[in-house]
């Protein structure tokens, strides 16, 4: 048996867009370790580029601005 | 393995909701889809276009199949994120980690600079001979083992690619002192790079750098990563404690750059740099390199010491997560739910031969390569594995996050935040969000004297101070 809903159901994006603007912040690092090689590395991450290189994540250390 | 355990919890005096282990499965609500319960609120990962969105506890109701709400429903299909098939929770599974980075800590002692907050309470000889401490004198102080040599360093280059290890980082103490038999630290790397290793960097603060050296280096297509505190001279030598280390750093950071060599410049955050952040960065980039925010001081070390710890609003500003602000790629969701998302394949391998997860990890020793014989036989077994392995399911407080799948972790920090306590499960320690309440921004989590949780709230006027600036700390800027 299925509760009515009594209030509305929401949903919110968490995730920013990948632009020239916020490029260079989602691959700054923050919680991680400055010791870490950033392997994506400006020539990917930099605002020259149009968007962050879609090998940023955890294989190339390029670490998203929330870590 | 460790023993994965629910735990009760009180926040205010009120004890909250705790996710069993049947409600910590994500639920697979399309393929690539998933939906990942809190203790207050859900989120939707989907992993095809990276996107990760909030939903109230309602929505985690409607889309787990326990409300109708035919026209919530109907939005949700229009967005893709659902085709009418039933969700089903998906068991996960632990991955099974290979080696991937090792950071080659090849002179763990000895140091041209003596800085401030250094995790390896690394100094040069003569420091040590001041303070009366010499090698062998007192353990605690200073390992009396032998160091590697250098055929051992060779050997053990070797049989990290061996086991199919590609990327690799020499660090210290400063590995431009490191010398044996007449060999440096570009030898090592030498030796690496024709072994096959494909990305080989060194740490260094990068006073110790000749014409020759960066030719070398250039050569051998090495990167190089480099420490500069500050803009202002005496800030900066007032940390390293090295007179006109800043001088020398800089100038070789220019020849650097002249060679085209590829460099980062890294700055850590503290008491006595705090106020020249800004300028720092603004020099960083004059100076020809990327420009980024400073790591917050991680209490390791000698940088586990309260008074050289930045001023709370700089940690507010530059250190916490004040925000959401996620993506889910397929392979952080599979990743960060199946192993760690930062020590996963990592290991560091000190002076004496010990395999700690990572730099920062001092105390979590898994084993040694001189007593074991070899790197593999340590990589065999269960402690640096139990380590890889560890994930937000097994941390407290992030286990009942809807976020746990894409937020990244800090094991050391997290166990350095909580004086020294629960490597494996010590909260976060840099997040605001209380996924009870499921609210940002009232406080960070700690634990108490018995080892619960607690959510602190001594830096709420200050993250709320922060908020009104228009400053939503490092991580959120630009969302």
């Amino acid at each position: 048996m299925k509760e009515a809903v009594l209030e509305k159901p929401t949903i919110e994006l968490v995730t920013p867009p990948i632009t020239i603007e916020n490029c260079k912040p989602i691959c700054e690092p923050v919680c991680a370790p400055s010791i870490w090689p950033n392997f994506c590395g400006p020539t990917q991450c930099s605002p020259a580029k149009d968007r962050c290189s879609p090998d940023c994540g955890p294989d190339t250390n390029c670490r998203p601005s929330n870590w | 393995m460790t023993e994965r355990t629910n735990h009760t919890l009180a926040v205010k005096t009120t004890k909250v909701e705790i996710l069993s282990s049947e409600e910590r499965l994500p639920i697979k609500v399309k393929e690539d889809v998933f939906l990942v319960r809190g203790a207050k609120r859900g989120a939707i990962c989907d992993t095809n276009a990276g996107n990760v969105y909030s939903i109230n506890e309602f929505a985690v109701k409607v889309i787990a199949g326990q409300q109708d709400d035919p026209e919530y429903q109907a939005q949700l299909q229009q967005m893709g994120l659902t085709n009418g098939e039933r969700p089903v929770p998906q068991e996960v599974k632990r991955a099974e980690p290979k080696l991937n980075f090792v950071w080659f800590e090849i002179i763990s002692d000895d140091c041209n600079e003596s800085c401030a907050h250094c995790y390896a309470e690394s100094m040069p000889p003569s420091h040590r001979k001041a303070l009366g401490i010499e090698n062998g004198d007192n353990p605690q102080i200073l390992d009396p083992r032998p160091k590697l040599k250098v055929e051992e360093w060779q050997r053990l280059i070797r049989e990290a690619f061996d086991l199919g290890c590609r990327q690799c980082q020499f660090i210290g103490g400063e590995p431009f002192v490191y010398h044996d038999g007449g060999k440096r630290v570009i030898d090592l790397a030498a030796y690496a790079k024709e072994v096959g290793f494909e990305f080989i960097e060194i740490f260094t603060n990068a006073t110790l750098l000749n014409t020759g050296t960066i030719q070398r280096i250039k050569e051998l297509g090495v990167h190089m990563a480099v420490s500069l505190y500050s803009s202002v001279p005496d800030v900066h030598n007032s940390i390293t404690h090295l007179p006109r280390s800043h001088q020398m750093t800089t100038n070789n950071l220019k020849r650097l750059k002249e060679a085209e060599v590829p460099t980062r410049v890294e700055s850590v955050l503290m008491h006595a740099n705090q106020h020249t952040v800004a300028q720092t960065m603004i020099f960083i980039d004059e100076l020809g390199f990327e420009p980024h925010n400073p790591d917050v001081l991680r209490p390791k070390g000698r940088g586990d010491n309260p008074e050289i710890q930045p001023d709370d609003e700089y940690l507010v500003r530059y250190g916490l997560m004040l925000g959401p602000n996620f993506s889910a790629p397929k392979r952080v969701f599979e990743r960060y739910s199946s192993s760690h998302s930062c020590l996963a394949g990592k290991i560091t391998i000190t002076d004496r031969g010990d395999i700690l997860p990572c730099i920062f990890s001092r105390d979590q020793v898994t084993g040694n390569v001189v007593k074991a014989g070899s790197l593999k036989a340590v990589l065999e077994k269960d402690p640096i594995n139990d380590i890889w392995t560890t994930t937000k399911d097994d941390v407290l407080v992030c286990q009942d996050c809807e976020y746990r799948y894409v937020c990244f972790d800090c094991r050391p920090l997290s166990q350095g935040a909580n004086g020294g306590r629960e490597y494996q499960r010590a909260p976060y320690p840099r997040c605001t969000y209380n996924p009870y309440e499921g609210e940002w921004g009232g406080g960070t989590w700690k634990l108490d004297e018995n080892g619960n949780p607690y959510y602190d709230e001594t830096l709420k006027p200050i993250i709320e101070k922060v908020r009104s600036d228009g400053n939503l700390g490092a991580q959120t800027k630009g969302h």
